[in-house]
């Protein structure tokens, strides 16, 4: 019951699209009816193509994602771990993290082509540095009593960068993963609009550029429910895994 | 042609002067790596910076003088230089009075020198391409000569602790001056040299493979501090002196208390005890061994209880058993008696954030006791608990000593504590941290009444006036 009061005023927005589209407030052409749109996203989902499509997204969203957190998560721990590393590589990270992502673009379709290869690429690139900072902050504010603890007991350097660092990381990290899956839906969208043959950007550029509105409106939907969904279901497995954290 | 050969010799000094800089430089860096206790790896720093050393500054002579006379010529001259150095280092080692070490000494320089020489033809007989090499690799075997065989501690400073007479009896020798080689763990090596400051200059006393005899006085001494000075070095801001010459013998299976106002360095020497911070002046030994890191033989809690908060109580007090490589129902069972003996039991599932800060104080407890160490260090441990925890926790730790008794340094700024818990209380000086005095504080805890006993009460205020001195004066040091 809470929860469907929660996204009450999602359903009050859906009535006041379909009523507005319905009275003819606005051109069919800008806003097509709500109904319009969902019979255009069942059409979509029985031919298959929006399968096909969200298919190839989601692989090339998921692939770069799962490469950013295994790599940034252990550059930005071995940055805070190890001077050096962090000496040569903080200027790096520090630079690229405030540039616009979605500007590599054209540079990873030179690179890799129009296939997932460059789009993968493209979202290991963008997701990697929310990761990486999430963990070196995690990491440099380990506290040091834990750290000491563990020396004592006689856990090796290494032992203690995994059983303790890792762990102390963890909320901070996945934090920087929450940032990075967002990321990861933008960077997949516009690379695909942009450069693609396939992909739900594709289809929305396609789509759009065909005319068939009501279509358009349906994976623009579609993306906004995936993006919802994904970060919803992570929300959830972050607070199974802090359960720690009472 | 007499031109070149001043010119070349010329740049074969100023290569030759800044040979030795550099060498000097690194010889320094050197002896206070080894001072913090880093051998291993200044040895091996020492190595590489070797090996990059004679390459470059061999090249720079040879590219200078590109003359084969002149670079012998060179050679030679600096070779005279190092065997200086050499001579006085045998010199050295033969007024340290040990005629062993020097014997060890003289047999390991010979070693090298003859190792030199087979080096020196080899490369004299291949083109004298490399022979530029051999002066500067034999001042780095001089170098690393220096290290092996140079004595490294410092001499103790003379006590300054005074000392009250108590009114009860001590059984504890405290002072003791020499310590007992027995346990052995990787953390810790064999103790450098290390001498009371009545029995001579300390710094030529012995080697490193000294090991002193045993005597049944030194059975007793487990712990021993000397001459420790520590100086805290924050990121930003002028280093500050945590502690100065402190020295400080410990019995096995005592407790001792450190009382002290805040910032007079007790927790520091808690931690150098630990191994956590590097000891740049002085040594501890515990066991006869030099303490170098951390180790299982000295377990450790915090005022703030340092659990790890993504483990349950049963993981916590787990994870040391686990390091210790136990099978896997002996480590379960072991936990499991431990956690009832700290009054856990019912709680094993749950997380710290889930317990009070009682319960948080005995599960470190209990985590620190798991693989059993010789030497219990404690830090403020009941700082943080409300007064009914606090005086419950000190009757338990005390019944658990009492179970099975450990050397135990505690860190407090409570006095009664102090005074309730440990057999000799250490009340330390604020800034710089020094002893300013060891009272005996050795009680019949089995009377209910002791707390309210007069002996008892007039030991706190006794302690408690000289205490108030140094808070005092902290205050004064702090308002500067």
């Amino acid at each position: 019951m809470s929860a469907a009061l929660r996204y009450l005023p999602l359903l009050v927005l859906a009535l006041a699209w379909e009523t507005v589209a319905r009275l003819g407030l606005v051109s069919s052409l800008a806003l097509p009816a709500l109904s319009d749109v969902l019979m255009a996203f069942w059409q979509l989902l029985a031919s298959g193509e929006l399968v096909t499509n969200g298919a190839a997204s989601l692989y090339r969203a998921g692939a770069g994602l799962a490469l950013a957190i295994a790599v940034g998560g252990a550059l930005g721990i071995l940055m805070a771990w190890w001077r050096p590393l962090r000496l040569t590589l903080g200027p790096l990270v520090e630079v690229f993290y405030p540039m616009p992502k979605s500007a590599l673009i054209p540079v990873t379709a030179l690179w890799l082509g129009f296939g997932d290869g460059s789009k993968i690429l493209l979202i290991f690139l963008g997701c990697m540095l929310p990761v990486t900072l999430g963990a070196f902050n995690g990491a440099r504010g380990v506290e040091q009593a834990l750290l000491w603890s563990a020396r004592s007991m006689g856990a090796g350097r290494w032992r203690t960068l995994w059983d303790v660092v890792v762990p102390s990381a963890l909320p901070e990290i996945l934090n920087g993963i929450r940032s990075a899956i967002a990321l990861s839906f933008v960077l997949l969208v516009s690379a695909e609009l942009i450069v693609s043959r396939e992909g739900l950007g594709y289809m929305i550029g396609f789509l759009g550029s065909a005319g068939t509105y009501d279509a358009m409106f349906a994976v623009v939907l579609t993306v906004a429910l995936l993006g919802f969904a994904a970060d919803r279901a992570y929300q959830r497995a972050m607070r199974r895994v802090l359960l720690w954290r009472a | 042609m007499i031109a070149a050969e001043a010119s070349g010799s010329a740049a074969s000094d100023a290569a030759g002067a800044a040979g030795f800089g550099g060498s000097g430089a690194l010889g320094a860096g050197f002896h206070q790596a080894a001072g913090a206790g880093a051998t291993g790896a200044a040895v091996a720093t020492v190595r590489v910076a070797g090996c990059f050393g004679a390459a470059f500054f061999g090249a720079a002579f040879f590219l200078a003088t590109s003359f084969l006379g002149a670079a012998f010529l060179a050679a030679v001259l600096r070779f005279g230089a190092a065997f200086f150095f050499a001579v006085f280092l045998a010199v050295a080692r033969l007024a340290g009075a040990r005629l062993a070490a020097a014997a060890r000494f003289l047999a390991d320089l010979a070693g090298r020198l003859v190792r030199l020489a087979a080096f020196a033809l080899a490369s004299g007989f291949a083109t004298f391409r490399f022979f530029f090499l051999v002066p500067a690799a034999f001042r780095f075997d001089l170098v690393l000569l220096a290290i092996r065989h140079l004595p490294r501690a410092r001499a103790p400073a003379s006590a300054q602790s005074k000392r009250i007479p108590g009114p009860d009896k001590s059984e504890f020798r405290h002072g003791l001056d020499e310590r007992v080689g027995a346990v052995s763990d990787r953390s810790i090596e064999p103790l450098a040299i290390h001498r009371s400051a009545r029995n001579g200059p300390t710094w030529m006393a012995g080697t490193r493979r000294h090991k002193p005899a045993m005597t049944v006085q030194d059975a007793l001494a487990q712990i021993e501090i000397s001459g420790v000075s520590h100086v805290y070095r924050p990121p930003h801001g002028r280093p500050v002196p945590a502690l100065t010459e402190v020295s400080l013998s410990v019995a096995r299976r005592e407790f001792v208390a450190l009382l002290g106002p805040s910032g007079c360095g007790k927790s520091t020497l808690l931690y150098l005890l630990g191994g956590f911070l590097p000891i740049e002046r002085g040594a501890i030994t515990v066991d006869g061994k030099r303490v170098v890191g951390p180790g299982r033989d000295r377990g450790i809690t915090f005022q703030n209880f340092a659990l790890f908060p993504w483990k349950t109580v049963r993981g916590n007090v787990l994870y040391g058993l686990e390091r210790l490589g136990l099978p896997r129902a002996e480590r379960l069972a072991r936990a499991h008696d431990l956690i009832a003996r700290v009054g856990l039991a019912g709680f094993e599932d749950s997380y710290p954030a889930q317990l009070s800060g009682g319960m948080k104080q005995r599960c470190a407890i209990a985590r620190m006791l798991a693989h059993e160490p010789d030497i219990l260090l404690m830090d403020e441990p009941f700082g943080a608990l409300d007064a009914q925890t606090r005086s419950l926790m000190q009757e338990e730790l005390l019944a658990l000593w009492r179970r099975s008794p450990k050397t135990v340094i505690f860190v407090t700024h409570d006095v009664q504590e102090a005074v309730y818990l440990a057999q000799r209380v250490v009340v330390m000086s604020a800034r710089p941290g020094q002893v300013k005095a060891i009272v005996p504080t050795l009680f019949d805890h089995d009377d209910p009444g002791l707390t309210k006993s007069k002996p008892f009460v007039d030991r706190v205020d006794e302690i408690w006036h000289l205490v108030r001195g140094e808070a005092l004066k902290a205050q004064e040091l702090g308002a500067r």
